[in-house]
């Protein structure tokens, strides 16, 4: 068997026999299936949209006539509303919570590699890789016994700890790029670790704190079977209020509700990840 | 020169042996409590909870498993989630490569179509299928404008909804590790195949996806646990033929208050998903949520 030389443009592809003309079509039709999966991802989320401004209330694709009044309706609608602030106001305790646990927690993780570094690391992770009905049941069960199931404080609790794994690895990545050398140039001028870290490394990580707390904000918002067992039923979050809408009296209200929910995730995920690059170009300024 | 400026004690590289292993561990301490009694006590309680009523007993086992609803649900809860764990697996390889193997706009544009979806909530993402598989929706109007069909087809409350809709929420965290794995991968070893005389399907079968295959398993493993749990999707867009574990936990416990049978649903759940956990642990012996892969 002869060795076929590298040849052709830059040598990368030793050319000319048909099992290549086979992978390049293969490549080709690779290409088209992953064209083929992204609007499969993207347009079934986008059809909310002609939807929400149907002028009837059946969801006929594409709508035959046009209105605003699923939005008002939104707007108007108490169950609605007060779904959305108590969503909101448990989504911004719960991130607050996670972040105060959070920060520290990433802090010594970025560190290298200690003993119980990996069984912490598996631990935070761990509510991530459990079906939530376990986790919700769960902790319907033990909050149950000290007074937490039902009330606001059990909710945020149950929604920091969700939070809490997304916090820690949007840290974990702005941290990788803080040069630790910077800290230690503080103490030797004489700084606190405190101050050290108020003043040299919270500055620089500023960022990526921001854009852990909004993806923090996001799990929490969107959260629903854990929310479904936590809350007593004439408060409820905006995903439980939009499961009854989806349940039991479908229209197009609820798809005004996923409009709007749709902007705000591109408006967060936008914000945090323009928060990732500037964190990312201000640490990379910044080493030592 | 004070000695406290010029030697602080918390540096690292000094008294390391003595302080530096607490002060690290110690941060992550009020975290690690906090999910310990948040998340691990809790799960613990379930289990004991199935265990007794009001002494030690497996009656709640021996319900379920001999009870005839019970373990269709089961069988028809782990089919489902493995048909739609292969699905997502071979559409998982495809995009994750294409991303892989492109730059600029288009890289980004494709990383934004997985990580939009997977922050948008999975509630709007099952109402989304419910309007395009729905009798006045999208697909049926196409088909009847194009003259194949009369009459609306129904597309919903049977399995292929449920799998489509599953397929839909899961595809990007199979995605993410998938490409972060390809992402890796030294492309010099493929061209140091392909300069060996290896035709590009050889490079590919024997180099390439040998290195990207635990990217490929930590997905499929996350993918199928999920899988496993699905509440939204089988309730929504499927039948009582679709009703899947985590419905049947859901209403054992918060509508029938039948704790003892929906504790011991959910132990079972706990360990199917607790051995297949392991079982990729051993074949892919990768991490299963590596930083950066849920967010980027």
């Amino acid at each position: 068997m002869t060795v076929s030389q590298p040849q052709g443009s830059a040598g990368r592809r030793p050319g000319g026999r048909l099992p290549d003309v086979a992978y390049r079509l293969g490549a080709v039709l690779a290409r088209l299936g992953a064209a083929l999966i992204v609007v499969a991802m993207v347009a079934p989320i986008l059809v909310v949209f002609p939807i929400s401004l149907s002028g009837t209330r059946y969801m006929t694709f594409p709508p035959t006539s046009w209105s605003w009044q699923w939005y008002t309706a939104f707007f108007t609608v108490p169950e609605w509303t007060w779904a959305a602030l108590y969503s909101f106001q448990i989504g911004i305790l719960s991130t607050l919570l996670a972040l105060a646990l959070g920060i520290p927690a990433a802090i010594g993780l970025s560190q290298a590699g200690f003993r119980g570094k990996g069984a912490v690391a598996a631990l935070f992770v761990a509510p991530l890789v459990l079906p939530l009905i376990i986790v919700a049941i769960a902790l319907y069960f033990a909050f149950a016994r000290i007074g937490l199931t039902g009330t606001t404080p059990g909710l945020v609790i149950a929604h920091a700890m969700l939070s809490l794994p997304f916090v820690i690895v949007v840290l974990l990545a702005a941290l990788a790029q803080f040069d630790p050398r910077l800290e230690k140039a503080a103490a030797s001028l004489g700084a606190s670790r405190f101050t050290a870290f108020r003043t040299v490394t919270l500055p620089l990580i500023r960022p990526g704190i921001v854009s852990a707390a909004l993806l923090g904000f996001l799990a929490s918002f969107n959260e629903f079977i854990v929310a479904l067992f936590m809350v007593r039923s004439d408060r409820v979050t905006l995903p439980i209020q939009f499961w009854k809408g989806l349940r039991f009296e479908t229209n197009p209200t609820i798809a005004a509700v996923a409009s709007m929910l749709i902007v705000l995730t591109v408006l967060s995920l936008g914000l945090a990840e323009l928060m990732r690059m500037r964190g990312a170009r201000r640490l990379r300024r910044n080493r030592a | 020169m004070s000695q406290a400026a010029s030697s602080p004690q918390w540096l690292p590289g000094r008294g390391r042996r003595r302080f530096a292993f607490d002060r690290r561990l110690g941060l992550t301490l009020p975290a690690a409590l906090f999910v310990m009694a948040s998340f691990v006590v809790p799960i613990l309680g379930i289990v004991l909870r199935s265990l007794f009523d009001p002494g030690l007993t497996l009656v709640h086992y021996r319900e379920v498993l001999g009870s005839s609803t019970f373990l269709p649900v089961f069988l028809n809860t782990f089919r489902i989630a493995l048909i739609v764990t292969v699905i997502t697996a071979v559409l998982g390889y495809v995009l994750a490569y294409a991303m892989a193997r492109s730059r600029g706009w288009m890289a980004t544009l494709m990383l934004g179509a997985v990580v939009l979806p997977l922050w948008t909530s999975d509630l709007v993402r099952t109402f989304a299928w419910t309007i395009v598989l729905g009798r006045r929706g999208p697909l049926n109007n196409a088909l009847i404008d194009l003259g194949l069909i009369d009459r609306p087809l129904s597309l919903l409350f049977n399995d292929i909804a449920v799998v489509i809709g599953s397929v839909h929420i899961l595809l990007p965290l199979m995605v993410l590790p998938l490409y972060s794995a390809m992402r890796a991968v030294d492309h010099r070893l493929v061209l140091a195949a392909l300069s060996l005389g290896a035709s590009p399907w050889a490079a590919f079968r024997d180099v390439f996806f040998p290195i990207t295959l635990p990217g490929l398993v930590a997905g499929g493993v996350l993918t199928y646990v999920l899988a496993v749990g699905m509440f939204v999707t089988p309730a929504a867009l499927g039948g009582p033929e679709q009703t899947m574990v985590a419905m049947l936990i859901e209403s054992q416990g918060r509508r029938q208050l039948d704790w003892g049978t929906a504790t011991a649903l959910s132990t079972l759940l706990l360990i199917a998903v607790i051995v297949s956990l392991l079982v990729a642990r051993g074949v892919g012996r990768g991490t299963l949520v590596g930083p950066g892969e849920l967010t980027r």
